[in-house]
């Protein structure tokens, strides 16, 4: 664009503002090679811009970038794992601790085995495929039991933590230190041998090993958040400190908890499968994934099906719940830019 | 009308105490705009917080002083009362209008959360729309379900304005609230504030370090210098004729539009004065061209000619004197 304009656009900026910067009829006119007087005029007449009017566009382009990742893969995946943990004991084809030593070891269908068996059958003879549908269960409950449990306890800790301060934060966090030092696995070996192993004990242990994360996060969201103007102003207009926590707070730190949430999820249903693995998860004969591979990594080189199945479950489930953390992460977001 | 009497504040570090805000009094009558004025550090900021009993431990300690709104000692109230007034009585403007609205809350819910839930909802709804158009956000009704992202810097800081005045407050506390926009923007939300407050009968405490927009806005300033007023008066009185040494130094340091492109900026030598427990003598001193021994003594405030002013220096000189004496 020709220099000159620069003279035009100063002039317009002390007139009305900035938004005369895009005026389009000025732009057009100036590349006709309109003369410079009546392009003043243009200028200098020319409607203050409604400030207000443009954002509208703006978010409209966000909400549709928004809609372009939707999650198919990873909600597809944890849609069936769900749908596997809830119904999948009703439509597995066999029962699954039902032994039969007389089916051991069959390989799946497309490895020269039966449609019987479709996913193959284990050592003792229980059918693969529904195990795997009865571990979809177990992984479930305690991967949820687990988030839940701990999360809730994270985000009250971090609450309290953040928002009083003072004493009462430090000894919260010294609290919080000494629970994340401390290897979740050496806690769950010990806590399972005082109390035994048991599908209930599991959730106990990796939620008390796994609140420290949120705490130890949300509340340097919420020391960050308790000195935004938009708090002070709620002081300011009076409110108290349970209604500043529930309604500026909680939904601020929504989107933190919901990653970390995620990203334990997957976290969770590994430790489960490694708890199981060291024989002090869900104890035998109930189906596990963990406790599928241990069994599984016996035969890996006579029966591969044992352990590849479980793993692959174990795998896409983990990927999938933190694929998805991910794009609800992106979307809690109202700017979609973070 | 608000009253500020000997007010202290201190800030405190581990053990230590500095005291930010020495023996402040003064008056916003009601229906009055009161500039509170000074550079960073001077004090001003901690003021205002002070007022909404802002400050407390373990960030700072408001040591002593009055601060009554209608003969009521603010300082005094128990925490529920103060709730009750800040929520009535108190409206508070912050400095950055994106900051200050909650970027997971509708810009309808900002101003709605202020309002009693006593109205019955269609009401508070036609009362937000009708406050939002007169502050100047165009078709209100169709952006109360927006959020703060979508709104421009300006418009936020209309919402801003109108969740600190939905309440109907008798005292409006502006902390810079036209720092972080650009010049014609601030010109709309100062004549806004301005109509506001004449349409209300606003008692409104106008924190700045612009002495532009103090004289635009404010009938009355207050200048403060490390933590203490140095002077107050009338905004003409002070700004076209500065008795203080420093308020000279300060309106002298304003660019003209007569100054020679590349000319230097005048600013003032040398630093404020760290905040510490104890002082003796004028802060201003050791920046000051008129010190003189008089100065190791702490001046008091006097009225000189309708200002009252702290310096042993004080006297009345002419606008073009004044200013280029800090040349």
């Amino acid at each position: 664009m020709a220099r000159p304009q620069g003279a035009e656009e100063s002039l317009c900026v002390a007139s009305d503002g900035s938004e005369c910067l895009q005026d389009a009829p000025a732009e057009q006119g100036w590349e006709q090679g309109v003369a410079l007087q009546p392009q003043a005029d243009l200028l200098l007449d020319s409607p203050t811009a409604d400030a207000a009017a443009r954002p509208v566009d703006l978010a409209r382009d966000g909400n549709r970038n928004r809609h372009a990742h939707r999650p198919y893969f990873s909600g597809g995946i944890l849609a069936l794992f769900i749908l596997a943990g809830l119904i999948g004991p009703l439509i597995a084809p066999h029962s699954t601790t039902h032994v039969s030593l007389s089916l051991f070891l069959r390989p799946p269908v497309f490895a020269g085995g039966t449609w019987a068996y479709p996913l193959g059958t284990d050592e003792l003879g229980r059918d693969v495929l529904s195990r795997l549908l009865g571990g979809a269960r177990i992984s479930l409950l305690v991967g949820l039991s687990v988030v839940v449990l701990s999360g809730a306890f994270g985000l009250f800790v971090a609450m309290i933590s953040g928002y009083l301060g003072g004493r009462i934060d430090a000894i919260l966090m010294r609290f919080t230190d000494a629970t994340l030092a401390f290897p979740t696995i050496l806690l769950a070996i010990v806590l399972a041998s005082i109390f035994g192993a048991s599908e209930q004990n599991v959730i106990i242990i990796l939620a008390v090993g796994g609140w420290a994360s949120y705490a130890r996060v949300i509340r340097s969201e919420v020391l960050r958040l308790k000195k935004q103007d938009f708090v002070v102003m709620a002081v300011v207009m009076g409110a108290g400190p349970l209604w500043i926590i529930r309604r500026h707070l909680i939904p601020n730190v929504m989107s933190t908890l919901v990653v970390l949430a995620t990203l334990q999820l997957g976290a969770a249903i590994l430790s489960e499968g490694a708890m199981s693995f060291l024989g002090i998860g869900v104890p035998p004969p109930a189906p596990s994934w963990g406790g599928m591979l241990a069994g599984g990594s016996n035969y890996l080189t006579t029966a591969w099906w044992l352990a590849l199945f479980p793993g692959i479950a174990l795998s896409l489930t983990v990927l999938a719940s933190n694929l998805m953390g991910d794009w609800l992460r992106s979307r809690s977001d109202p700017t979609g830019r973070r | 009308m608000l009253q500020i009497e000997n007010l202290r504040v201190a800030y405190l570090h581990d053990n230590r105490r500095s005291i930010a805000v020495r023996d402040v009094s003064f008056d916003v009558p009601t229906g009055v705009t009161v500039g509170l004025v000074g550079e960073s550090g001077s004090g001003k900021t901690t003021v205002a917080l002070s007022v909404m009993r802002l400050i407390k431990p373990p960030i700072g300690d408001i040591e002593g002083g009055k601060v009554r709104l209608d003969g009521v000692d603010l300082l005094t109230l128990s925490n529920k009362a103060m709730r009750t007034t800040l929520h009535n009585d108190i409206g508070y403007i912050p400095q950055d209008p994106t900051a200050a609205l909650d970027p997971l809350c509708k810009i309808g819910r900002h101003v709605d959360e202020t309002l009693s839930s006593k109205i019955p909802k269609a009401e508070r709804r036609a009362l937000i729309i009708s406050l939002l158009e007169s502050l100047g956000v165009r078709n209100a009704a169709t952006r109360l379900g927006s959020y703060p992202h979508e709104f421009s810097g300006g418009m936020c800081q209309r919402v801003a304005i109108a969740t600190a005045l939905a309440r109907g407050p008798k005292l409006v506390i502006a902390d810079e609230p036209t720092t972080a926009l650009d010049v014609t923007t601030q010109l709309s939300i100062l004549r806004l504030l301005d109509a506001q407050r004449r349409e209300r009968g606003l008692s409104m405490l106008f924190v700045t370090h612009d002495l532009a927009v103090a004289q635009m806005l404010c009938q009355y300033v207050v200048v403060m210098y490390a933590g203490e007023v140095v002077e107050k008066g009338p905004t003409e009185e002070v700004i076209r004729r500065p008795r203080h040494p420093y308020t000279r130094a300060l309106v002298g340091a304003i660019p003209q539009p007569t100054d020679t492109p590349r000319a230097r900026l005048r600013a003032i030598p040398g630093q404020p004065p760290a905040p510490v427990q104890d002082r003796s003598g004028c802060p201003f001193a050791p920046r000051c061209p008129l010190a003189e021994s008089a100065c190791s003594a702490m001046p008091e405030l006097k009225e000189l000619d309708g200002v009252e002013v702290a310096c042993w220096n004080a006297r009345v000189e002419e606008e073009e004197s004044a200013v280029a004496q800090t040349r």
